[in-house]
């Protein structure tokens, strides 16, 4: 079971409520706010909320990015923050406000020649779908026994 | 003692005691679905793939004709440098580095690069369709309360083994997991990035499978069906499971948006799926048949631990059981906007997702909160209405402007958190009942207690 104090923060991160969510961070120093992929920063994204966007990442590089900067645990919690944020990024479009605060914490993106690659299919002809005939169906129905096991055991 | 399905081939009802029954019961225990729901199952024999190897074989000259094009389009690029080069439009030596630098060239080539990877891996697939007669598809049939109805077009897990380690043997052989392996991503479509569908080839089997369900679809009144398709792993390889040695399969829904249009909406995370509506695989699925699928990634239902699914009180739902739960929801609308899909009530009813049902609570791993995913349609609206209610009484009692009302909101919130919901998560199927009484007394016990204080301040 995880601390109540981060289920607490999780709602009132959710419910964009900044006072409340700063209070918790004040009393709690334990709080594992990367936990469920970094949700907390998510509601805040989602939110368009800055201020509870900036005491959470205030409060990650009090808590978690400690110690030496050449350190492993350091690079790893630097690496998470990283791609929690990105992975936010990529779920929420993020206002203007919030980009400024995201600025300085993400990757920056290469120049990627994907873009400019489907750009010249689409130039070319390539990206145009090509037509087949219509598929008829054939399936033969038969009721047989049931075979074997048939476990799917997925995620 | 569980509550068991009537059982039917065709209309004809099995005994409880009967050997099919019990193999059917055998294996229906383990899904996390409730067993009412599952009404019965056939197998279908394919013996006739001719369409597929057709769709395959034009797929592939396809492909050809734009390496061709692709080809030449570089050979004249490159003529076009080289002569620039003689005619001493360069100095020299700057005309070579030009030719490495090129942008067109190296789009060409890696195009080239890509058409001669797709035409291994049709090619692979084709030599593959042969195996497939031999692997029984089957249909389960689900049917909720009101008659609402979903076919799910599976995969036989144990006649797939030898498809599936042939296949992933020749991949092998062609060595294209090296080709591919530089890409990392995602456990059931090897692609991560979310803004991107992953054009993972679909296997024949899988192919046929998706054209049941869409002919099905077509000649039916119901919008939905369930498909299954192998999992990935990151080098396009089909996965299998290490406890059981079998082909890992992935239950998705297919929504008919319109006779032509499908959606495929995947129960857990969306980019397992994203490959269903890529070009190549709209291409070999056949002609006037469009499948999209969200761009955005989108996770409807996440277990916390994969470890711990299963169809008991204290584990989460797998895949199969929220897809049917989805397709019972979806079979009631007409059109879906692809991107829209977060804001449907029936996407909202079954998801436990935070972000998109906005009113459910972060909860601890251990609370799976089955209840939520209910087969019974009245208690699963029930239960979100009650969880909004509640929802949206905690948070306006977490600031109400008076001395002392946050420390009770928190007492509250502590209450909801680690007691009603944990008592609600563990219920059995058939005492989902008084879940609905828990969190009702709860509602009515805030209120009061508000009243209270306020009245007291």
């Amino acid at each position: 079971m995880k601390n109540i104090s981060y289920f607490k923060l999780s709602n009132y991160c959710r419910w964009n409520q900044s006072e409340n969510a700063i209070r918790i961070m004040n009393e709690d120093q334990n709080i594992d706010i990367k936990h469920k992929d970094g949700e907390v920063f998510l509601f805040a994204i989602e939110n368009n909320n800055p201020t509870i966007l900036n005491s959470l990442i205030k409060y990650y590089e009090k808590n978690q990015l400690k110690g030496d900067f050449e350190s492993i645990e350091y690079k790893i919690a630097k690496h998470k923050l990283q791609q929690i944020l990105q992975d936010a990024v990529n779920t929420f479009t993020p206002s203007k406000e919030i980009q400024e605060v995201l600025e300085k914490y993400l990757p920056k993106e290469d120049v990627d020649s994907e873009q400019d690659l489907s750009d010249l299919e689409n130039l070319l002809g390539f990206g145009i779908e090509e037509t087949h005939p219509q598929i008829e169906e054939h399936n033969t129905t038969t009721n047989v026994v049931l075979s074997g096991n048939n476990t799917h055991e997925v995620y | 003692m569980k509550t068991r399905p009537q059982l039917f081939i065709d209309t004809t009802p099995l005994k409880e005691n009967e050997e099919l029954a019990l193999k059917i019961y055998e294996e229906t225990d383990k899904y996390s679905i409730t067993p009412t729901t599952f009404k019965a199952r056939k197998i279908l024999s394919d013996k006739n793939l001719d369409q597929v190897t057709v769709q395959y074989k034009q797929y592939r000259e396809v492909l050809n004709q734009k390496l061709q094009t692709a080809k030449k389009l570089l050979d004249e690029s490159n003529q076009i440098i080289n002569l620039a080069v003689k005619s001493q439009v360069f100095s020299i030596g700057e005309g070579d580095g030009l030719k490495n630098t090129n942008p067109i060239s190296n789009l060409l080539q890696t195009k080239v690069n890509e058409l001669n990877n797709q035409i291994i891996k049709v090619e692979l697939y084709e030599q593959n369709i042969e195996s497939v007669i031999y692997t029984k598809m089957y249909e389960d049939i689900y049917e909720n309360m009101e008659g609402n109805a979903v076919i799910r077009y599976g995969i036989n897990s144990l006649e797939s083994i030898k498809i599936a380690a042939s296949y992933n043997e020749e991949l092998r052989k062609l060595d294209l997991i090296k080709i591919q392996g530089s890409q990392t991503g995602s456990k059931k479509s090897g692609k991560s990035n979310k803004e991107e569908q992953s054009d993972i080839l679909l296997h024949p089997l899988e192919v046929k499978i998706v054209q049941s369900a869409i002919t099905s679809l077509q000649l039916g009144k119901q919008k939905t069906a369930l498909i299954d398709i192998f999992a990935r792993d990151d080098k396009e390889q089909i996965q299998f499971d290490t406890k059981t040695k079998l082909p890992e399969t992935h239950t998705v829904v297919l929504y008919k948006n319109t006779t032509s249009e499908y959606i495929v909406i995947d129960p857990s995370n969306s980019s397992f799926s994203s490959h269903l509506a890529c070009k190549s695989n709209n291409n070999l699925i056949g002609d006037s048949i469009k499948i999209i699928a969200s761009e955005k990634e989108l996770k409807i239902y996440s277990p916390a631990s994969k470890d711990n699914i299963g169809p008991n009180p204290n584990q989460y739902r797998d895949c199969i059981d929220i897809a049917v739960k989805l397709a019972f929801g979806l079979n009631q609308i007409d059109t879906i906007d692809i991107k829209d899909l977060t804001n449907l009530e029936s996407i909202q009813e079954v998801t436990n997702n935070t972000h998109i049902d906005k009113y459910i609570p972060s909860l601890p791993d251990e609370f799976s909160l089955r209840i939520k995913q209910a087969s019974e349609t009245k208690i699963v609206k029930h239960i979100s209405s009650l969880l909004k209610y509640i929802d949206k009484q905690l948070k306006s009692f977490s600031i109400y402007p008076k001395e002392g009302s946050k420390e009770l909101a928190e007492k509250m919130q502590e209450s909801y958190l680690l007691e009603k919901l944990y008592q609600v998560s563990n219920l059995e199927n058939d005492h989902y009942q008084s879940g609905i009484e828990i969190l009702g007394d709860f509602k009515e016990s805030n209120e009061g207690q508000f009243i209270e204080f306020i009245k007291s301040v």
